[in-house]
């Protein structure tokens, strides 16, 4: 933004101080101004409005100055309090897996484990009872055997829902939870970089800004002696009327 | 103002007959004379009862099949009731009738691939036709040859249906298969007593046949006098309200007892039908909740409405095989059950549906208080 700012208020510089020139030339022209003690009263005139124009451009480029050092120190604010925002997310992500969700998916998987041998247990117990029931007599044999190849296999899924169930354990157990920990514990080592990166530039900028606006007070300071130097000038007593 | 409402049609219409803990006889005729009339008054040219298609949106689930199988197995119960009311003429014109009608249509077949209830008509047929068997209405030769070769058509159905535990049940268990694999308890008792009496008239029955029938019904019995809904390998009750406790077991327990008092089983004591008697009245509150409620299961320890006339019809064969000087203090305790529920057009209904619903309820009625009347010890 300054850099716009200042290319823009450059030809109005160049414009008046072409303007100054034109001016002193068209002095220099007039008889007699050649020669005269402390010179030209218009010459001094302009330079007076010349140090008074310096003066307020060194000002306006001050209070420029701090405008853009408190849009970088918001930013760099508002960068940190991101990096900390995140990094307490990512935190208690990473706290809330270790506590609650990685102990109860595995007490969940261990459940479904239970729940599938114990379906295997009363799908045999059944299955066992059931032949017991039709050994007791020599009657409808093709629909018993219909009925019982229907409890065998209920049984033969039953061990298969229980091996299954112990695999998606042993997945769970050694591969898809240590995996989703390490995950959480880059993530909250990528956000503690993060913040510790943004402090720094907080810092680095407010160095850059508190320089930036020395100078700049500076440049008003010394504009203001010019411009009090001058007046001093103008009002010296070894200036006098012209007789 | 809906509570004011309901309390003037209390008033209006059933506290006088609440305040009665007991019916006496009397009105056990007065109602089984309306009743008749209503099934008389209802009954088709050709002497069915009701449609074989569906009439109710409460029943659209089931095969079409199962409305003729319903209409024939509700028909055979009219025929029960006809035979087992003092006659008249006109109702013995409507017997016959109805006993022609069940003697002369074909018999209905399964429904679809669970929809089995066609085993109702074989069960109920083949009660009708025993019982008809044994009244001396159908001795003739126009009759008896006829009502034999029926009932053991039926007989035949029921003997090629039994599932290999020995049941009868009316939809399809775990197999889809020409034989039955699933059985309730119920199904299965209310047709041993007739199978004992087929055997004992010199039918063909097959003795395998009864004792597994009886054997189903002895394993579904629990240490607690309930009797389960089926049979399975494990007995299951699922909580406290489960079908399967005393509670939800009410009707189960009369017909359960029933059965195998009548097949010869030495356990069932009179003891143990007093016990079921006590528990039907005691609790019959679960019963009259359950009673017209449109969802099957849907009351107080899974009791669907239709078990309401069923188990009163149970009871009264239970109150049967006691000692005869105590039959009446029970039988006028069940009467008050029925003569309350009776609507004024002499129906009976306890589940809203078809008019089958209708023919089943009010048959049982009949048969119940028909059996606590003098001469109703043959209904046993």
């Amino acid at each position: 933004m300054k850099l716009p700012i200042a290319l823009l208020s450059l030809p109005l510089v160049l414009a008046t101080s072409g303007c100054v020139a034109s001016i002193g030339n068209r002095a220099s022209d007039k008889p007699g101004a050649e020669g005269a003690k402390g010179g030209d009263p218009e010459d001094a005139a302009d330079k007076l409005e010349k140090k008074q124009r310096e003066l307020d451009y060194a000002k306006m480029e001050l209070d420029i100055a701090k405008m853009s050092a408190a849009a970088d120190a918001r930013e760099s604010d508002a960068s940190v309090q991101e990096a900390t925002q995140k990094l307490e997310v990512v935190k208690k992500d990473r706290d809330n897996f270790k506590a609650l969700e990685k102990p109860s998916k595995l007490a969940d998987k261990q459940l479904d484990i239970d729940r599938a041998a114990w379906r295997m247990e009363e799908t045999r117990q059944e299955l066992a009872e059931l032949e017991q029931m039709y050994k007791k007599e020599d009657f409808a044999a093709q629909t018993k055997e219909l009925v019982l190849s229907r409890g065998k296999k209920n049984l033969e899924f039953a061990q298969r829902g229980l091996d299954l169930a112990k695999k998606e354990q042993d997945g769970l157990t050694t591969h898809d939870l240590p995996k989703r920990e390490t995950e959480l514990d880059q993530s909250v080592e990528r956000a503690e970089k993060a913040l510790a990166e943004a402090t720094a530039k907080k810092e680095k900028g407010a160095a850059e800004t508190k320089l930036k606006l020395l100078r700049a007070e500076h440049r008003v300071a010394e504009a203001q002696r010019e411009l009090d130097k001058a007046h001093a000038k103008e009002k010296a007593p070894d200036k006098e009327p012209k007789a | 103002m809906i509570a004011a409402l309901g309390l003037l049609l209390a008033s209006a219409c059933g506290t006088p007959q609440a305040a009665q803990d007991t019916a006496t006889a009397d009105d056990a005729r007065t109602s089984i004379s309306r009743a008749i009339g209503f099934l008389l008054s209802k009954q088709n040219p050709d002497g069915s009862w009701g449609t074989s298609t569906v009439e109710s949106l409460f029943e659209l689930t089931y095969s079409n099949a199962s409305f003729y199988a319903w209409k024939m197995a509700g028909g055979a119960l009219c025929c029960m009731a006809l035979m087992a009311s003092e006659e008249t003429p006109e109702r013995r014109a409507g017997l016959e009738k109805a006993t022609k009608w069940l003697l002369e249509q074909p018999l209905p077949k399964r429904g679809n691939q669970w929809d089995i209830d066609n085993t109702w008509t074989y069960l109920y047929g083949f009660n009708a036709l025993v019982m008809a068997a044994k009244d001396p209405r159908f001795q003739g030769e126009a009759w008896k040859g006829k009502v034999r070769a029926r009932a053991l058509e039926f007989y035949a159905a029921l003997e090629a249906a039994q599932e290999p535990k020995g049941g009868w049940g009316y939809y399809e268990g775990p197999v889809i298969s020409h034989r039955q694999t699933w059985s309730t308890s119920f199904a299965t008792a209310c047709v041993v007593p007739a199978l004992v009496d087929a055997k004992a008239m010199g039918w063909p029955i097959d003795a395998g046949l009864v004792a597994r029938a009886a054997s189903y019904v002895q394993q579904c019995r629990l240490p607690s006098g309930a009797y389960t809904y089926d049979l399975g390998p494990v007995p299951r009750i699922t909580g406290g309200e489960d079908i399967n406790n005393v509670k939800g077991s009410l009707g189960r327990i009369q017909c359960g007892n029933w059965a195998l008092r009548r097949s010869g089983d030495k356990k069932v004591t009179d003891e143990t039908l007093r016990w079921g008697l006590e528990q039907f009245f005691e609790n019959h509150k679960f019963l009259d909740a359950a009673r017209l409620m449109p969802v099957p299961h849907e009351s107080w320890y899974r009791n669907a409405g239709y078990f309401y006339y069923f188990g009163h019809y149970h009871a009264a064969l239970v109150i049967n095989q006691l000692p005869e000087a105590e039959r009446e203090s029970w039988h006028a305790k069940l009467r008050r059950e029925l003569v309350k529920t009776q609507w004024k057009d002499g129906a009976s209904q306890d589940f809203p549906g078809s008019f089958y619903n209708t023919t089943y309820a009010t048959s049982f009625s009949i048969l119940a208080l028909a059996a606590g009347l003098p001469g109703g010890e043959r209904i046993r």
